[in-house]
């Protein structure tokens, strides 16, 4: 109001100024005609000489008086419009460039803001981002000294949950509006000392837009602050891996145990092999994974029996490449290799695997329905001749009869349980396989002949669905997480200083980490990997180093050639082990044998060999007895008796064979 | 289907390959396509083409060059696709019982 106050006064003086002046002017008028009405009296009578003398004061002071009057008015009307002039510029003044800036920014006294909402937080800061961002990994030196403070709302914290939620509970429901009312998330418009104040304001101008918030650095930094929906159901690429994707809908039906969803396609038993390939390391570990799709162009060699062309076999240098120096060899089979052969081709109906140790030089079929039936033999027989013609090798195929059956032997109903199957047993080889180079055994018996493997396989496909599950979500994030780490760090570590190390973002080991198989534990299994991986690496490592560096070096590639070339003359040159004088029998042997025996017949009887040398160990009776029971004439009590001693799996397993030793007394 | 008659020994198309063009060869066991594409081509357009041809569902069907399996985006100059390669087509597979 203080600005109307001149205004107001300039009124009143402007009314004063005019109100006197015009009585002046009445007075003035009057007299004027007066005294003209008393010029025309005395003209009549007097014309000329008494003009002069009477006229000239009257005239002065008239024309004075209007003199005064005009300056007046005139001062007077500057004066307010002067007033007014300046009122208008106060009022509607053009604002500044600072004044845009004040207005533009919510809080004056700070820096710009940064922010992240969602919906159960809300974080802000103002300070501390003006410099460089802050890289997700740890360097060594540190870059600099970085202070952050956070402030944190806890208004409305630690309130029971009737007082949080009053509609959550209440029985009736709550008209939209008081629901919206009682919503505890929507935030109160704050007025903020020091923003648009009233002098900013000017209609005639177009509004000042705030001030964009800056974004945070990426969250998805951090995989545990993430949670992923469930993706939409269609063919768009969910996850990516080196040789296998997975699409969308394909996610929704990993975990699926009823109805035809439940059978898994290739798409998704790829991934979980690969999955179990890259978090068991396995290609460092002489273990090679391959895909359908490779198994299937392998039966398409092999179908019609060994290949011996050269010219026919140079196309296949990639897989060659993929398992020259591997020792283990899964592959799975799928009976639609077969069909694939026609026009109408059916997709298959059945997954099963077969698993090379070609150091052995056999291949064992593993099927959890159809083992025993010889068209899907053949079928696997031919993946294992074809790799077998790639490599310039020959494989003794046996099919595994121990396998537990998928529908009477499953801890749980499922539709479709051959994939995970496939998934469950693959895993478990895989892992006995590393245990056994963590223990430094040479691992020339068969494991796949053992009993303390296959008798205490429990197939649990619900259990393995949902580990596949967890591991590809994990992936998932671990891979939306390598990407946001790449894309920040990129800026965060532009120009390192000379002699500055980065350190290494943790891997993926979601499936060789045992972790419960929900989804939500998956999260936080991330977090404990990120914090423990290096020390267990450390660990693992040196472990390694100390125990197991003979037994890899036992199975590297360069020794696989050697075994090829000069047959088994090799292991007995470091034969510290006991069990490496029985194997180079059991290699002479099965080398023997194999020149001998045609690829198409699965062979079910493999004798023991005659042993050659005078030592006869327990080992040696052990291990021989394990590769009798292939011919599984053996009833269970006997396996039980034969169980393999010298492993720490058997330890592992012993409260099964207790159970297993009850039930089959029971019976 | 015998060996001899297998796609690797399939003669290379009559035609000189035009400036810039790259001729490749999508088979799937029975059948044999020759596209003639350019190096900058999705390789969508030629997997809805050949699943055209042959009646197939795109979602059904899996393409590989040298074992890795194609994108859609995927062109021949990201996957260095030579004049003359092959590329593999396989039927997606299904297992459950």
């Amino acid at each position: 109001m203080a600005n109307l106050v001149p205004l107001a006064m300039s009124d009143e003086v402007l009314e004063g100024v005019f109100g006197k002046y015009s009585e002046q002017y009445e007075k003035v008028a009057e007299m004027a005609t007066e005294k003209e009405a008393e010029k025309e009296a005395e003209k009549e009578t007097e014309k000329e000489p008494e003009k002069e003398p009477e006229k000239e004061p009257e005239k002065e002071a008239q024309e004075e008086i209007e003199k005064q009057i005009r300056k007046e008015l005139e001062e007077s009307e500057k004066a307010a419009m002067r007033e007014l002039e300046r009122d208008f510029d106060k009022k509607f003044a053009k604002i500044t460039d600072e004044g845009k800036f004040r207005r533009a920014r919510a809080y004056p006294l700070t820096q710009q803001i940064m922010s992240r909402a969602t919906r159960k937080s809300f974080i802000s800061a103002s300070r501390g981002f003006e410099r460089e961002p802050a890289p997700t990994r740890q360097t060594t030196p540190r870059l600099r000294q970085r202070r952050y403070s956070i402030d944190v709302d806890v208004n409305g914290w630690f309130r029971t949950r009737r007082e949080e939620y009053p509609f959550l509970l209440s029985k009736r429901r709550l008209p939209k509006k008081a629901k919206a009312q009682a919503d505890p998330f929507r935030r109160k418009c704050v007025e903020v000392e020091g923003f648009c104040t009233h002098e900013l304001l000017n209609e005639n101008e177009p509004l000042v837009p705030r001030e964009p918030k800056l974004p945070f650095p990426d969250p998805s930094r951090y995989p545990e602050t993430l949670k992923l929906g469930a993706p939409p159901k269609d063919g768009r690429t969910f996850l990516e891996l080196e040789g296998s994707s997975l699409t969308n809908e394909d996610v929704h039906y990993i975990t699926a145990r009823g109805g035809v969803d439940s059978w898994w396609q290739d798409n998704t038993l790829n991934v979980a092999l690969e999955l179990i390939e890259m978090s068991y390391e396995c290609k460092a570990h002489g273990i090679a994974i391959g895909n359908s799709m490779v198994a299937s162009i392998l039966f398409r060699l092999g179908m019609h029996g060994y290949v011996d062309d050269q010219n026919e076999i140079s196309h296949f240098k990639d897989y060659v490449d993929q398992f020259k120096d591997k020792r283990w060899i899964f592959l799975p089979v799928n009976d639609g290799f077969y069909s694939d052969e026609f026009e109408q081709s059916s997709g298959g109906i059945h997954w099963a695997f077969i698993l090379v140790d070609r150091k052995q030089g056999i291949a064992s079929y593993f099927d959890s329905f159809y083992w025993y039936k010889p068209e899907y033999q053949w079928v696997a027989n031919s993946v294992a001749t074809g790799l077998g013609s790639i490599l310039r090798e020959k494989y003794k195929f046996w099919a595994d009869n121990r396998t537990p059956n998928q529908s009477t032997t499953n801890r749980c109903f499922d539709a479709g349980a051959c994939g995970p199957f496939v998934f469950q047993l693959a895993e478990l080889f895989v892992r006995v396989i590393l245990f056994r180079q963590q223990e430094g055994q040479t691992q020339d018996s068969l494991i796949c002949c053992e009993d303390d493997i296959m008798c205490y396989f429990r197939l649990d496909s619900a259990h393995s669905r949902e580990k596949v599950d967890e591991a590809v979500w994990s992936m998932k994030l671990q891979q939306v997480r390598d990407k946001a780490i790449k894309d920040h760090d990129g800026l965060a570590l532009n120009d390192l200083p000379h002699g500055v190390l980065v350190g290494k973002i943790p891997e993926y080991t979601a499936l060789a980490q045992d972790a419960s198989p929900s989804r939500n534990s998956s999260e936080f299994s991330f977090r404990s990997s990120k914090a423990e991986t290096d020390t267990e690496n450390e660990a693992t490592e040196s472990k390694r180093l100390k125990t197991g560096h003979e037994s890899q070096d036992n199975t590297a590639c360069g020794e696989y050639g050697a075994v090829e070339q000069h047959g088994s003359g090799v292991e007995s040159d470091d034969s510290e082990m006991n069990d490496a004088v029985i194997v180079s029998n059991i290699d002479d042997y099965l080398k023997s044998e194999i020149d001998e025996a045609e690829d198409d017949e699965p062979a079910d009887e493999v004798h023991l060999p005659e042993s050659t040398s005078e030592e006869t160990t327990e080992s040696q009776q052990l291990s021989a007895a394990d590769i009798n029971l292939s011919s599984s004439e053996m009833d269970e009590e006997t396996r039980l008796e034969l169980a393999r001693p010298d492993s720490r799996l058997s330890a592992m397993f012993s409260l099964f064979s207790e159970e297993e030793a009850k039930a089959a007394e029971d019976e | 289907m015998s060996n001899d008659a297998s796609p690797n020994h399939m003669p290379p198309p009559a035609d000189a390959p035009l400036l810039g063009h790259i001729n490749i060869k999508l088979t799937d066991n029975n059948n044999e396509l020759f596209f003639k594409v350019k190096p900058t081509t999705p390789f969508g357009k030629v997997m809805e083409t050949f699943c055209k041809r042959q009646g197939k569902d795109l979602k059904s069907v899996r393409f590989l060059f040298e074992g890795q399996r194609i994108r859609k985006e995927d062109t021949c100059e990201t996957l260095d696709v030579q004049d003359g390669d092959a590329i593999e087509v396989h039927q997606e597979q299904l297992g459950g019982t």
